[in-house]
């Protein structure tokens, strides 16, 4: 009886651990609350999403140094803070490489790249790669738009057009964000694009 | 080379007569049909483009060379690169090694590239000449991800390295990273031929 039950449970496990890989499967869908963080900034100290008290929705980004894809998109971003940080859409970039791997990721390189592009979002380290697998993170840069509930209304890319953002034909992210300020739920929700995979040892 | 070539043959052109040039033209039309029935008839087995040649192309032009013929029951493994890439760079060996022990079994090896198309000089054909790859070479330079990511596979969220394999209609996707030639005989054995 205990060999039958180890052996289901094994073979439950060995199911999950294979769920849990394929895809984009073992993160956040659309609708999930998204869970909080405490990571380090770039400025040296640490942001929750639960530091924004009235914020109208968050527009995390993993996010790193290293990958062209992401350097793509940094102007893009700026603008994206400019215009949405005001309207309560704080953006959040999350870098979750690990430096050891990467060293152009490290906590230092971060604090450079930042100054260098003046960011003006927070640019944190996802120290020990606990926060990203939660998301579902699987590339950067990814993108999870949440409501002010923290429910995940939108996942995917910035916009259709990474070489080029003059051939943007198509605003993903702030076509989401307009439809979340209007109460409405965001078409297209989920969309792909050409990324850097994430980093890890695990 | 072949810029080089072409500047010669300019200014040369440039200092002959039109009777002349149309000689020349021929006599080079004709070379051009020949040369590549010369250049097989050594080597008949070996129909594989030469190294350093790579073909631009958007999603609607790749997409019928992934897994092309298949009724002819060959076997394509696709890869999914950057020159920027590490992991991509790491595991491009045991891809070549792989091709190379069994592409006389029926075995393509197609490497589609997403660097920028303004490395294709600069990095894309250096890197191809150096690593020696034997392989059809595609730079895929195609923006618009979101439409063509779901046609190669409904599985791949975007992340490279990416890998497809297929033979006929049955095909399988990998996003993930290889790290010998063994894990990669694991995936194409169920597709090769007894």
């Amino acid at each position: 009886m205990k060999t039958v039950l180890t052996f289901l449970i094994s073979i439950s496990l060995l199911f999950a651990a294979f769920t849990a890989t394929a895809g984009d499967g073992g993160g956040l869908k659309i609708g999930d609350v998204a869970p909080d963080f405490s990571l380090k900034n770039v400025d040296g100290t640490i942001v929750s999403l639960s530091d924004y008290e009235d914020a109208n929705g968050f527009i995390v980004i993993f996010s790193c140094n290293h990958c062209p894809f992401v350097v793509a998109y940094e102007d893009r971003m700026n603008d994206l803070h400019d215009q949405y940080a005001t309207k309560g859409f704080p953006l959040i970039a999350i870098n979750p490489n690990d430096p050891e791997l990467v060293p152009a990721d490290s906590f230092e390189k971060m604090r450079e790249r930042a100054a260098e592009k003046g960011f003006q979002f927070p640019y944190l380290l996802d120290e020990g790669q606990t926060v990203y697998p939660q998301y579902g993170a699987t590339r950067t840069p990814h993108v999870f738009l949440l409501d002010s509930d923290k429910v995940v209304r939108y996942i995917g890319a910035i916009d259709d057009n990474y070489q080029d953002e003059e051939g943007v034909t198509e605003k993903f992210l702030e076509n989401a964000i307009s439809a979340v300020a209007k109460g409405e739920t965001p078409d297209p929700a989920v969309t792909r694009a050409i990324g850097c995979t994430i980093k890890t040892r695990k | 080379m072949v810029r080089f070539l072409r500047l010669v043959t300019i200014i040369f052109l440039q200092k002959i007569n039109a009777l002349e040039k149309l000689l020349f033209l021929l006599s080079c039309n004709l070379l051009l049909f020949i040369s590549p029935v010369m250049g097989s008839m050594g080597n008949s087995s070996n129909t594989a483009p030469p190294i350093g040649e790579v073909k631009v192309v958007n999603f609607d032009e790749l997409e019928p060379l992934l897994c092309p013929n298949p009724e002819d029951n060959e076997v394509y493994i696709v890869n999914f690169f950057a020159t920027w890439c590490k992991p991509c760079v790491e595991e491009l060996p045991h891809f070549l090694e792989l091709h190379r022990k069994y592409k006389d079994e029926g075995l393509h090896f197609v490497l589609v590239s997403l660097d920028f198309l303004r490395q294709l000089d600069s990095r894309l054909i250096p890197f191809i000449g150096e690593h020696q790859v034997e392989a059809e070479v595609f730079l895929l330079n195609d923006p618009y991800a979101n439409e063509w990511i779901p046609k190669v596979s409904g599985d791949w969220t975007g992340a490279i390295p990416a890998t497809l394999v297929c033979n006929g209609d049955k095909s399988e996707f990998f996003e993930k990273t290889f790290h010998s030639i063994g894990e990669l005989e694991d995936i194409i054995k169920p597709f090769l031929k007894d």
